[in-house]
């Protein structure tokens, strides 16, 4: 019995393989996002370090120089930091604030769930992308306010989702049961619900990591997220298109990156799923 | 109804005409026209194109000397007084025949207070069309008004009533005698033309012009590459990059008169301190930014660009304008911040020059300890900060000056005019820039404007990097292919294309 | 049926009425406007001159009226005119929403074709080599960026594919149908691709869950083909949520159009809001913003009537 402890910890992995490949992939994003900058051979913004446009795997160079003559490598690996930080920050934001809202506004129902519930169709009812544009024209880009634009953008969903977890939970008998003995309500909500709704804010939200980390990319595309000279991956992407005839890496590098950060969220996603919701788990 | 006859004939006629072999020219260009009035002409490239749909009296040829357009002759009679002789036999696209009364009518409906003409200062002096006959008349200003022949060149578009009457809005549509009229111009899409059939002047090999708009940059690269364009227009060095190794694209390039400004708020601290704005004149390492950020293609500039020939004053005679870490750091330590400060720079987010120069000023701030964060803002916002509030730290643009040299100066630093963004304000440069524009003699002005470029370097309210250059990029199919100084369309009624 | 449809659109007023006031609120709070931008940074023009200029476009008018006044203008079917040339927004929007709707299809209809069979295999082979390959592949094909990818289309196609698909622009109106189809190609391969893996995964998880139920195992046991199993029984069953998922997703495509509008310079709907924004033509902005709304609310309208024509068992009361 003492032996499987160690054993249950490791379950989830034998469980889905998605797990892993995803937990894998993001201990060595969380290195990079952590590390990165001690471990890039130059400072991101620094102009001139090589000649312009050199190409990648020679010199000192391992992946180039951009067209001011800025180590590609060390702004990619500076980029997990930028690029990061807004998806991170937004997905958090999105998750509290959405699902508290949602939860709040499921477990007391009337007006406070009438109003919430019809502000969070409104949002939704424009695409994503377009509202954001709108967004930040009004507020401007930066980083701070990227990471408001996507969480706004997404919280609505979160809501919809704390809403009906909190909906089907109070049919249920434990809650009921709280209830009827009496236990205050902030409490039940608290004590029984939101345990009850982790797991399937936690897929969610790692889902949200990865919509949120394209949605940051493509508003830096546009010039309207992180702001240059930090060098954030959709950013880089932005203006390496200028030169994607002559010098086709200064495109390849951020966009595997994006690729490769979003794929991590995804497999996160589809692992927690796999471990977390009944439903497949029993299959 | 009459209009959708004229629509349902010009369909015919257009569908008609794609049976026979068409010489079309498609040429991309960045930036939309707005508006096409000639009255109404707000920036440059609504100035190209007035001046290709509605010629003036006079032109710049190709070393941005005056010569006659629709004008076969101009006497200036004295300091207040010019005299011109129209063409014989120009005709409008509408058939009607040029006369001085036209040239009247133009020049009243520009000066009309209820026709917004927001670049019609150089105009603004003449207080009479007197007409002599059918094809000569005088202008009159009160006052002597050196710039007034540049006024006509740039900012007038000779037009008729007839045409004003017709079309009530000439934003979109209108009849000029041009070699090519206006078919259909779609905002922000395209703006065609074709052969203008009596045309007085040599015939022109082409049937149709099409200006394509995209905005951006790669799309505009791209189009071209792939041969869906046949010439296109770029402002920034690095997109025209990539397109000269492509086999067949020929790159040319002018160092139109448009200039790099970096403005300081000289409301504000501690840019209201001059020894502060000497030094950070004096830490930018220009021709760099010329080597590195335009590819080599920019020149070093003061306040007046080199491609304004005698006017312009070479930059090493200007205090500040050669780089000196040493000097600038002396500067900022008398000014009482010898650690440096920190403050924000604006730039123009669709502009990737203006970003990338942005960040390698950045960089050159740092070295003395000026800690600038860039503020990349979409263009309605920074003209909203910059323009309408005048709400901002330092924030760099390119603006076209060119023609004469006091639309580089009056403009931007006297005082009272409203376009003095940086809030400079010196009595002495004042007094110099009234002079500059009444003096009529050449050499007199020269040494004014000298003067002038020495005081504004020096002082430095607004700090010049350098001259932007515009490039036409045209496959070998196109003939006779001229990159007019300031980018102007003048040369398209010789172009040909071989099929 | 018809009372369902009644009650859908009752519920639909209240909502309407913020959708308007958000539409023409945003654009509004955006800093700047029209004029400032069409004067641009060389004129001289005095504050006076420019104040005119606003009210001249109505732009001087409190929140409140330019409301009521759109409202008013709407209940007579008028979208309004462009501030920027002043001509009617009706035949401008119409066209730009059929060359996008042209790529929004053409995306679609390839990824149905691709996805929903790569989906059937992945659940019928599932748990075999082929099945973690498609799912890798479904998810590399949802992490890519779709600016990423129409890029490195457009690179291909200038490089090896010279002269086949146009890299910019939109057909000539009154151009044969083909035309169209070549030019909304590559903004349409490139959108299609993110939709194709959403659709695979969809498709292979739903298909899944239906081959487990209890009919599928006694039409096996009854000696059912394999063949007619997977398609005629279990696929009709799964269409359900794929069809719910992609009308969620309708948002995401019409997001990902803005981007590769921009890529391709294909004059659609993205390309018109992203000018729209940068000219501060309201009008534009908020018509368009609101008839994206509606369309948004007219698919999940169709998607639960699907619900029906897919299960007959669902009855709407």
């Amino acid at each position: 019995m003492r032996a499987t402890g160690y054993r249950s910890l490791l379950l989830p992995f034998h469980r889905s393989v998605e797990l892993s490949i995803g937990t894998v992939m993001f201990v060595v994003l969380m290195l990079l996002f952590i590390l990165g900058p001690s471990l890039a051979p130059h400072p991101p913004s620094q102009m001139g370090v090589g000649e312009p446009f050199a190409p990648a795997l020679e010199g000192n160079h391992l992946l180039g120089t951009d067209e001011l003559g800025r180590d590609v490598l060390s702004r990619v690996v500076h980029g997990t930091r930028y690029s990061l930080l807004v998806t991170l920050a937004s997905a958090l934001m999105a998750t509290v604030v959405g699902g508290l809202v949602g939860m709040l506004a499921g477990f007391f129902g009337g007006w406070l769930d009438i109003v919430v519930m019809r502000i969070a169709d409104l949002m939704l009812s424009f695409p994503g992308l377009l509202l954001a544009i709108v967004i930040v024209a009004i507020i401007g880009p930066g980083i701070t306010n990227t990471a408001i634009v996507i969480s706004a953008v997404y919280a609505p969903r979160v809501s919809r989702i704390g809403r009906g977890a909190v909906l089907s939970a109070k049919e249920n008998d434990y809650v009921t049961a709280a209830n009827a003995l009496g236990v205050r309500s902030l409490r039940v909500l608290l004590r029984h619900v939101l345990p009850n709704i982790l797991p399937t804010l936690a897929v969610y939200m790692s889902l949200l990591l990865a919509y949120g980390l394209l949605f940051e990319s493509s508003l830096s595309f546009l010039g309207l997220g992180v702001q240059p000279p930090l060098p954030s991956w959709g950013g880089m992407l932005r203006s390496a298109r200028t030169f994607i005839q002559i010098a086709p890496g200064l495109s390849i590098w951020p966009g595997l990156a994006i690729m490769y950060a979003v794929l991590t969220f995804f497999f996160l996603a589809e692992g927690l799923r796999a471990v977390l919701d009944p439903r497949l788990r029993d299959r | 109804m009459k209009r959708t006859v004229l629509a349902v004939i010009t369909c015919i006629v257009l569908l008609a005409s794609f049976g026979f072999a068409q010489k079309t020219l498609r040429f991309g260009i960045p930036v939309d026209p707005i508006n096409l009035d000639p009255a109404q002409m707000s920036h440059m490239v609504a100035h190209r194109f007035v001046a290709f749909l509605y010629p003036s009296l006079l032109k710049y040829d190709n070393n941005l000397a005056l010569v006659g357009d629709l004008a076969e002759s101009y006497n200036v009679i004295d300091d207040t007084t010019y005299e011109f002789t129209l063409r014989e036999g120009v005709t409008f696209h509408h058939g009607e025949e040029i006369t001085s009364e036209h040239v009247k009518f133009s020049i009243e409906r520009l000066l009309d207070p209820d026709v917004p003409s927001p670049e019609a200062f150089e105009l603004e002096p003449i207080t009479e069309v007197e007409i002599i006959d059918d094809r000569t008349f005088r202008l009159h200003t009160e006052e002597p008004f050196a710039p007034i022949l540049h006024g006509i060149a740039f900012g007038l578009g000779i037009h008729s009533a007839e045409t004003v009457e017709e079309y009530g809005d000439l934003r979109f549509q209108g009849s000029g005698s041009g070699p090519f009229e206006l078919v259909e111009y779609r905002a922000n899409e395209i703006v065609v033309f074709e052969r203008y059939e009596d045309y007085d002047g040599p015939r022109p090999p082409l049937d149709r012009v099409e200006f394509h708009v995209i905005t951006d940059d790669v799309a505009r690269s791209t189009a071209l590459s792939a041969g869906d364009l046949d010439v296109a227009e770029f402002l920034s060095p690095r997109a025209v990059l990539p397109l000269r190794s492509v086999d067949g694209l020929n790159v040319d390039y002018t160092g139109q008169p448009s200039i790099s400004h970096f403005h300081l708020n000289t409301r504000r601290e501690p840019f209201d301190d001059v020894r502060v704005r000497q030094a950070m004149s004096c830490a930018l390492d220009r021709q760099a930014i010329a080597d590195i950020v335009f590819v080599g293609d920019a020149e070093p500039t003061g306040p007046v660009p080199p491609s304004m020939g005698a006017w312009a004053l070479p930059v090493d005679e200007f205090e500040c304008y050669t780089r000196d870490l040493e000097r600038s750091r002396e500067l900022l330590a008398e000014a009482g911040y010898p650690d440096g400060f920190s403050s924000t720079m604006i730039g123009r987010a669709d502009n990737s020059t203006d970003i990338d120069q942005l960040q390698m000023m950045a960089e050159q701030f740092a070295e003395v300890g000026i800690d600038m964060e860039i503020r990349q803002l979409e263009w309605g916002e920074m003209l909203d900060l910059w323009i309408t509030q005048k709400n901002f730290d330092t924030l760099l643009i390119g603006s076209s000056t060119g023609r004469d040299p006091d639309a580089n100066f009056y403009r931007r630093f006297h005082s009272e005019s409203e376009r003095n963004t940086v809030g400079y304000n010196n009595p002495e440069v004042d007094e110099l820039m009234e002079r500059g524009r009444t003096t009529i003699d050449q050499e007199e002005r020269y040494e004014i404007y000298a003067e002038l470029q020495r005081i504004i370097a020096n002082e430095a309210p607004k700090i010049f990097t350098v001259q932007v250059p515009l490039y036409h990029v045209y496959w070998d199919r196109v003939q006779n292919w001229e990159t007019h100084p300031m980018g102007m369309y003048y040369h398209l009624g010789q172009v040909d294309i071989e099929e | 049926m018809l009372i369902y449809t009644l009650r859908r659109f009752l519920q639909l007023t209240p909502m309407l009425l913020g959708v308007i006031l958000v539409v023409m609120l945003l654009p509004r709070l955006v800093p700047g406007d029209v004029v400032t931008i069409m004067l641009g940074s060389e004129s001289v023009i005095s504050p006076d001159r420019a104040a005119e200029m606003r009210s001249l476009l109505g732009l001087d008018r409190t929140i409140p009226e330019q409301y009521w006044d759109y409202l008013n203008a709407l209940a007579q079917g008028d979208l309004g005119n462009s501030l920027r040339t002043g001509r009617s927004l009706g035949p401008l929007i119409a066209d730009r929403f059929i060359l996008t709707a042209n790529v929004a299809l053409l995306a679609l209809m390839m990824a149905i074709i691709v996805g929903i069979p790569l989906g059937v295999i992945g659940a019928r082979y599932r748990r075999s080599r082929w099945s973690i390959l498609l799912q890798t592949f479904s998810l590399v094909g949802l992490s890519l960026p779709t600016f990423w990818t129409g890029t490195i289309l457009l690179l291909v196609v200038t490089f090896y594919l010279e002269g086949v698909f146009p890299t910019i622009g939109s057909a000539a109106a009154g151009a044969p149908w083909y035309e169209h189809l070549r030019y909304a190609f590559l903004p349409a391969l490139t959108l299609a691709v993110p939709v194709t893996a959403v659709l695979a995964r969809i498709t292979q998880s739903a298909m899944i869950e239906v081959l487990a139920q209890d009919y599928i195992t006694v039409a096996r046991a009854k000696g059912v083909g394999e063949r007619v199993v997977i398609f005629k029984h279990a696929l009709r069953n799964s269409l359900i949520p794929v069809v719910t998922e992609l009308g969620l997703q309708a948002g995401l495509i019409l997001g990902g159009v803005v981007t590769i509008e921009l890529v391709f310079s294909y004059p659609g709907v993205g390309l018109l809001v992203l000018t729209a924004i940068n000219q501060r033509d309201y009008p534009i902005l908020q018509s368009v913003l609101l008839i994206v709304s509606l369309l948004f609310f007219i698919i999940n309208y169709l998607v639960d009537l699907s619900y029906g024509f897919l299960n007959p068992r669902i009855t709407y009361t």
